[in-house]
């Protein structure tokens, strides 16, 4: 670190020499007396700095943490030839906020020394972290010198994930076993039917209880447990924000609650960015597919784009036949609710969680604003029944809510409308 | 804030010489209002020369204010450290982002830093003025002893300031 002067050097230099002269030439010693201070300041000043070099390290005590979780970072500093006073103080990403304040700390040349700094989590992101700034602090005020060393170390902070007591169950399942009731009929726990015995039927199937009331053999059919295929297709093109929370971070939140009830559902989950260009992970389960998604989900950032492909950019094997799909958008875009109303035309099982903008909007002001917000209210009322007329689920999620309640909604729609189709 | 302190500090230092200065008054009026308008500007425009300026008019004022007044000020030490506290106030306030403190830890540090300066400016001048008041007669070779200090004294600044840049 090059030291420079500061401001008072100069302006010291000339006190103390205009008083010197001044006191002199008046003699008056009371000038003399003025030129004192500020000229010993100066003096000190000048003996005490030369150039400091220091090396600095940054480490944090791990790679993953959650929303609200504190990190620890260890800054080492170790001072080359000669010892001074460090204030440091660690650069943070818009979302890690330090518990502890900066420090000022006494090195001594050749010594290393280690601070540790308290780190919160505050949202949820994938973070450089590690950049320092140190500033030499000169007691007299004479010289500064300042340094800043660059972010060397990632932090993956994942957005906290209620466990859901209910989830949405795919219409159709598929091969795999899993926690899903089927349509289908094979070997499972839950009855589907009796019917009567026909020759090949196993043995292991037949009622005894229906068989003894009936006085021939009758054999019970079973829905068989099975997974399913869940596509959580995320709107990374628009969203509404006030400040640090919008409906992005809705999105993703509600994703990592979704994925890691569906995961421990024994589903297959994949993820698709819908913005301005469009991402995937294909549908794939177990604990390393959790931390593939939700990586996925960090790096998730509104990407506005004039090239829209659309539903089409989704590549075919994205969306599994006869998937769940899932999708988070507070549908502000109408180029988002065509590409969902797409989707939908494709043969997959979809429902619609709005993500509720109207809380992220600023407070109404006048007349006209409140007349505007209930035009905008209605054309967003009329987006959701046009899904609703085509079957298609959508249940709105406001942040104050719980989303299980969205989830409740949505299962209500799906069932009526499985018995009205029945 | 620590422009507005500066600023107070500034009015202080103008209105002291003030009372009782008899014809030499309109000249130190218009010494300290010079200064005033030059502290006020340096830390409104961001200028450092302007607050060195003032920080010079200020000591003319008072210098000029002790002509014809016989005895020693007493109130010397006050000046002394009100000038520092002016300047550590009027700098603090426009430092650029490389000089201010980057935390609250290093804005305690820096305010217990000017308290100190303050504190000391104000006793080590203090000590000066008794050793200065002391009966120890004058002469000639008083008179050069004294001019060979204050030009040494400059000296040793200008060299250090040489070594340093």
């Amino acid at each position: 670190m090059t030291r420079r002067p500061t401001y008072r050097l100069a302006a010291y230099v000339a006190l103390a020499v205009v008083a010197v002269v001044g006191g002199l030439a008046l003699a008056r010693p009371e000038l003399v007396v003025l030129a004192a201070p500020p000229a010993l300041l100066v003096g000190l000043g000048l003996l005490s700095g030369r150039r400091l070099d220091v090396a600095v390290s940054v480490a944090v005590d791990r790679q993953r943490g959650i929303e609200g979780q504190d990190v620890e970072l260890l800054v080492t500093l170790t001072a080359i030839e000669r010892g001074a006073h460090l204030e440091v103080a660690v650069v943070l990403p818009d979302g890690l906020v330090a518990v502890d304040d900066a420090a000022i700390v006494r090195l001594e040349a050749g010594v290393s020394r280690s601070l540790r700094i308290a780190v919160r989590c505050q949202r949820w992101g994938a973070y450089r972290l590690g950049g320092v700034r140190l500033r030499v602090v000169d007691p007299y005020g004479m010289f500064s010198a300042t340094a800043a060393t660059r972010p060397t170390t990632t932090l993956k902070v994942y957005p906290r994930a209620p466990v859901l007591r209910r989830l949405l169950a795919p219409l159709e399942t598929q091969l795999q076993l899993g926690t899903v009731r089927s349509r289908h009929r094979a070997t499972g726990v839950e009855l589907a039917e009796l019917r009567p015995y026909t020759p090949g039927d196993d043995a292991r199937a037949i009622s005894w209880r229906a068989t003894a009331r009936r006085q021939e053999l009758w054999v019970a059919e079973r829905h068989p447990e099975r997974s399913g295929d869940v596509v959580l297709v995320l709107d990374t093109l628009t969203e509404a924000r006030t400040g640090a929370a919008g409906t992005l971070d809705l999105a993703v939140r509600a994703a990592t609650v979704l994925l890691s009830g569906h995961l421990a559902r024994r589903d297959r989950v994949g993820v698709v960015g819908l913005g301005g260009t469009v991402t995937w992970l294909r549908p794939g389960m177990g604990a390393v597919q959790r931390y593939r998604l939700i990586d996925a989900l960090l790096t998730s950032r509104i990407l506005p784009t004039a090239v829209w492909a659309g539903a089409a950019g989704i590549p075919v094997r994205a969306l599994p036949p006869q998937a769940l799909v899932i999708g988070l958008s507070p549908l502000l875009d109408e180029r988002v609710v065509r590409a969902f109303a797409d989707l939908a035309g494709r043969s997959v099982d979809m429902a619609l969680v709005e993500l509720d903008p109207d809380a992220f909007l600023p407070p109404v002001a006048d007349e006209p604003d409140r007349l505007a917000r209930r035009l905008w209210a209605l054309e967003r009322d009329n987006v959701r029944r046009r899904f609703l007329r085509r079957g298609i689920a959508v249940a709105a999620w406001h942040p104050d809510e719980p989303f299980e309640t969205s989830l409740v909604r949505l299962e209500a729609f799906r069932r009526t409308t499985r018995r009205a189709s029945a | 804030m620590t422009a507005a302190a500066a600023l107070l500090v500034a009015g202080g230092l103008v209105a002291h010489p003030l009372p009782g200065a008899g014809r030499l008054g309109g000249l130190l009026a218009v010494l300290g209002g010079f200064g005033l308008i030059s502290a006020a500007l340096g830390i409104m425009v961001g200028w450092p020369q302007a607050i060195t300026v003032a920080l010079l008019l200020f000591a003319g004022q008072y210098g000029v204010s002790l002509l014809g007044r016989d005895g020693i000020d007493p109130a010397a030490p006050l000046v002394a450290a009100g000038l520092l506290l002016f300047a550590e106030l009027a700098f603090a306030s426009l430092a650029p982002p490389g000089q201010a403190a980057l935390s609250r830890a290093g804005q305690r540090y820096e305010a217990i830093r000017v308290l100190v300066i303050v504190i000391g400016a104000g006793l080590i001048s203090a000590v000066l003025l008794l050793v200065v008041g002391a009966p120890v007669g004058g002469g000639a070779w008083m008179s050069a002893s004294g001019v060979g200090a204050a030009a040494g004294l400059i000296a040793l600044l200008a060299l250090l300031v040489r070594r340093s840049a």
